[in-house]
């Protein structure tokens, strides 16, 4: 029987699988540690996890400071491309990166299927 | 009207979201969540992920901005982002934890390293039995003689306030110079 760590990869597998435009994704804890990844290799992968989690957390911070209700996503978009942040439950965040071409509601809805799923693993 | 950035700073569990929820005039900006590792979760429920920010007035001209970093290695880039344009530092130490004081010498390198500036060290939680007092917590860390070393209890304004005006003298003197 596979792990919960090896059912979360599958999980980030099938994201990456579902669309060209996700080209990473990594489920972290709300505190910045790394749960699951499908990230490149020179990826250091608990920065980002920890920046994950900062950045998620002070989203949140903002969106209610504004009166704009519960944190729904974050995206950060760069020359490259996207980076795109939604919790999972309570307990985590999931990451992904999207090229810069990428279709952003399909990537947005997968990545909310995804997290729906995760969050019943956790 | 002068605002003087100052960053606080120190290990895990030393006090630092505290410090700036007693002093704080405005509703403080907290990111404190979940503890899931180990280390941390051994010494309390929650965390700050991402940064504390408070302010307060210490005379009619001079308003401080108290930005708080997480404690844990891992986000060390937070401890650089905060830094931006900061005046001073307060160190915090768990004085009843010796076992921190070397993860609080690593903290201080890092802010040096970054860019040399006043720092004031405060000797948190001497309300506790087992506390180091601050001249020993001065001897373990082998704090240079210029560099103050006070006693605190984070829960306590008056002292939390002294903290920050030796700071803020520090950095006058060092602006004089």
């Amino acid at each position: 029987m596979a792990t919960r760590t090896e059912e979360m990869v599958a999980r980030l597998r099938n994201l990456a699988a579902s669309t060209a435009d996700i080209e990473a994704s990594a489920v972290v804890s709300v505190d910045g540690l790394i749960m699951a990844s499908a990230l490149p290799r020179d990826v250091e992968e608990d920065r980002v996890s920890a920046m994950s989690a900062a950045m998620l957390s002070l989203g949140e911070r903002i969106a209610i400071e504004l009166g704009r209700g519960t944190l729904d996503q974050v995206f950060i978009r760069g020359e490259q491309g996207y980076v795109l942040l939604m919790s999972v439950g309570t307990e985590a965040v999931l990451t992904a990166l999207a090229r810069k071409e990428a279709k952003l509601g399909l990537v947005l809805l997968d990545m909310r299927r995804t997290a729906a799923e995760l969050s019943r693993l956790i | 009207m002068h605002t003087v950035k100052m960053v606080i700073t120190g290990a895990v569990n030393s006090g630092k979201s505290q410090f700036i929820r007693t002093i704080s005039e405005i509703e403080v900006v907290s990111t404190e969540r979940k503890a899931t590792d180990e280390e941390t979760r051994r010494l309390k429920k929650e965390t700050t992920v991402a940064m504390d920010f408070g302010r307060i007035a210490v005379a009619d001209d001079i308003v401080l901005h108290l930005f708080g970093t997480p404690g844990q290695k891992r986000f060390d880039f937070m401890w650089e982002i905060l830094s931006e344009g900061m005046l001073g530092l307060v160190v915090l130490v768990d004085s009843t934890r010796p076992d921190t004081f070397r993860e609080t010498l690593r903290i201080i390198d890092f802010f040096n390293a970054y860019r040399p500036m006043p720092y004031v060290v405060a000797a948190n939680k001497q309300d506790e039995d087992n506390a180091w007092k601050p001249d020993e917590v001065r001897l373990a860390l082998r704090l240079p003689r210029e560099i103050k070393v006070l006693p605190l209890v984070a829960k306590d304004r008056e002292q939390v306030k002294n903290v920050l005006l030796e700071l803020l003298y520090s950095i006058l003197a060092v602006a004089e110079e």
